[in-house]
């Protein structure tokens, strides 16, 4: 079991954060020194993702994907004001969902024999973005994230995960 | 629980709906259009973005009030069920349609490839096996 990045949405559909604790996955043109531990993190331009492809492109595929389900769960759901869409599972991976109140999402990849990270995600909002990003006077406003003390903590408590292995 | 069944070919098209109970919203026959196209191209960027190397398009889609279980054969054609929540998997309810659609589908000579279904027969046993799976549990 393993957990392999994390994207951070903000309101206006752009990545503000991501997160990997996994290898690009295809093959770099140069041979990698890096470990299997190693973490790739921020989303600068020319960054790459965790399919190989540019970080740019990737977030818009995961942003397409989780906002064309989220709707197409929001249409089928009998009972309103439920919390809607959580995971969906395939061969290889899990994506895990959290959508808070304010638009902002939180999408994890991990194993496909996780149980779910719901309440991981949330404790991610509350816990790590609310108190070091939200409560940071410095933090513009829907810009990129590029707080240490949040990704020093980010990183703490992905790690303490039960699945991280 | 099995809430609803759909088939949708190969190029995105929904063939077959049928719902069963009412745990799901009703949808107009549009909006199921809408819905199983919008699963098709999802379905296929799924398997893009996965983050270890070659994976499956979705196979299970969770929320709190159902789950979408989608069976893809070889072919192409999916068949999505949509069942409660507490649903552990599928595998002989999916394998089950697949061989009405192979006996009564497949097999019918009046039946044009790839356009909606309409066969009572079909129909008859779907309903049929759905009966006796949603009354068994």
């Amino acid at each position: 079991m393993t957990i392999y990045n994390l994207y951070i949405f903000d309101r206006h559909c752009k990545c503000v954060s991501f997160t990997s604790w996994t290898k690009p996955r295809t093959t770099a043109t140069s041979p990698e020194s890096s470990s299997p531990g190693d973490v790739t993190q921020g989303t600068a331009k020319g960054a790459i993702g965790a399919t190989g492809m540019s970080l740019e492109e990737e977030a818009k595929l995961v942003y397409g994907v989780v906002f064309s389900l989220r709707n197409l769960v929001s249409k089928l759901n009998a009972k309103p004001g439920s919390e809607g869409f959580i995971s969906y599972r395939t061969n290889a991976y899990k994506l895990h969902y959290f959508e808070t109140p304010t638009g902002l999402k939180f999408v994890m990849n991990t194993d496909p024999h996780m149980d779910s990270m719901r309440d991981a995600l949330r404790m991610m909002y509350s816990h790590i973005y609310v108190e070091y990003v939200t409560k940071n006077p410095l933090q513009r406003l829907d810009g990129p994230i590029e707080n240490e003390l949040f990704r020093n903590n980010l990183q703490k408590f992905v790690r303490s995960l039960p699945g991280f292995e | 629980m099995l809430h609803a069944i759909l088939i949708i070919n190969k190029a995105g098209g929904l063939i077959y709906n049928r719902d069963f109970t009412e745990g799901l919203a009703k949808l107009t026959s549009n909006e199921y259009l809408v819905m199983a196209g919008t699963f098709h191209g999802v379905h296929a960027i799924t398997s893009r973005i996965s983050p270890v190397s070659p994976s499956s398009g979705m196979e299970v889609l969770e929320t709190d009030t159902f789950k979408i279980f989608c069976f893809q054969t070889l072919t192409g054609v999916k068949f999505l069920l949509i069942t409660d929540p507490s649903q552990a998997n599928v595998d002989v309810p999916s394998r089950r349609v697949y061989e009405l659609y192979a006996d009564f589908v497949m097999k019918n000579p009046f039946y044009n490839p790839e356009m909606p279904i309409r066969i009572d027969l079909f129909d008859a046993n779907v309903q049929k096996l759905v009966r006796q799976l949603n009354a068994a549990g």
